[in-house]
């Protein structure tokens, strides 16, 4: 056994690592990422308010999010809850229960409002919606 | 290899020093992300948080460990941490790659032997529990020194050891059954 184990650096790199590569595309993709990590709160709330212009539940929420790409609340499901509650609060979302089924979201007048605002604004949007990551 | 040192820390350029960071370190974090989730895409998406999380935590950095050793941990607890989360737990993937994906026609005979118990062996490697996995793939893949190990791990030394008899033990019970 210790000899077969010894020769493991090679005989990995051989097979299973040999389709494996840190890319100069992978390392582009994280500068990037890095680059737009700033924004990416903003964005995440953005695209949750674009989202609830119709009628959704957290789990569809969560799944259309995943599909845009977000990936903030993939392991931590959480979040996602914790911010639509903030939403809910601040009056820009509202939240209805159906007789025995899951909690639906849905943006309100205010909330579309503010969407409005912050689409229009692309580059300022940090400001119109700060107040809301923060109140 | 050698290790960047905390003076570099200082430098301005923070993106400048994550890109040499990538540089030197990717392809082995790549590699020992794999060794933990065994699927190709999911392992490239983890180094990238891993690198996202590093460039924001260099300011914690305290360059008492060495920076290798600091983002190896980085690595480790991140990977871990994705293994328990909810989302690996219910959501199933689709893509696994066969280990191996070459055909065998070409292969000499020998070659195709040797071949054979390389996969055999990788194969039962990937297949051991996380804890026997990890100080088997650090100690003869990595050729860590055990102290080293002991720390990427938070265990201790005895831990190290008991788990490396404990993994081989597994090891030759699955192969040579």
């Amino acid at each position: 056994m210790e000899d077969r184990l010894k020769n493991l650096k090679k005989s990995m790199d051989r097979t299973t690592f040999s389709q494996l590569k840190f890319s100069e595309q992978l390392r582009k993709d994280i500068r990037e990422k890095i680059n737009k990590q700033d924004e990416n709160d903003e964005d995440v709330l953005l695209a949750v308010m674009q989202l609830l212009v119709h009628e959704k539940t957290g789990f569809e929420l969560a799944k259309l999010l995943r599909g845009r790409g977000v990936r903030k609340f993939e392991d931590t499901e959480g979040f996602l809850y914790i911010l639509l509650h903030r939403l809910e609060q601040n009056q820009c979302i509202q939240a209805t229960w159906y007789e025995s089924e899951a909690k639906y979201y849905r943006l309100t007048d205010k909330g579309k409002k503010i969407l409005q605002k912050a689409a229009k604004r692309q580059s300022k949007k940090r400001f119109a919606l700060k107040e809301l990551l923060e109140g | 290899m050698e290790e960047l040192t905390a003076e570099v820390i200082e430098t301005e350029d923070k993106e400048a020093l994550i890109d040499e960071i990538m540089i030197r370190y990717g392809q082995e974090i790549l590699q020992l992300v794999y060794s933990y989730v065994k699927n190709k895409g999911l392992a490239e998406d983890l180094t990238q948080d891993i690198f996202i999380k590093c460039y924001k935590s260099l300011h914690t950095y305290s360059g008492k460990s060495k920076l290798r050793t600091w983002l190896w941990r980085i690595a480790i607890n991140h990977c871990k941490d994705y293994l328990k989360s909810w989302y690996n737990r219910n959501v199933v993937m689709t893509d696994e790659e066969p280990a191996n994906s070459k055909t065998k026609k070409e292969m000499v005979e020998q070659v195709v032997i040797q071949k054979e118990e390389d996969d055999e062996l990788i194969a039962a490697i990937m297949k051991l529990p996380i804890k026997y996995r990890e100080v088997i793939y650090l100690f003869y893949y990595e050729e860590l020194p055990i102290k080293e190990i002991a720390v990427l791990t938070d265990t201790g030394d005895n831990t190290v050891k008991t788990r490396l008899k404990r993994a081989k033990e597994l090891l030759k019970e699955r192969l040579e059954a």
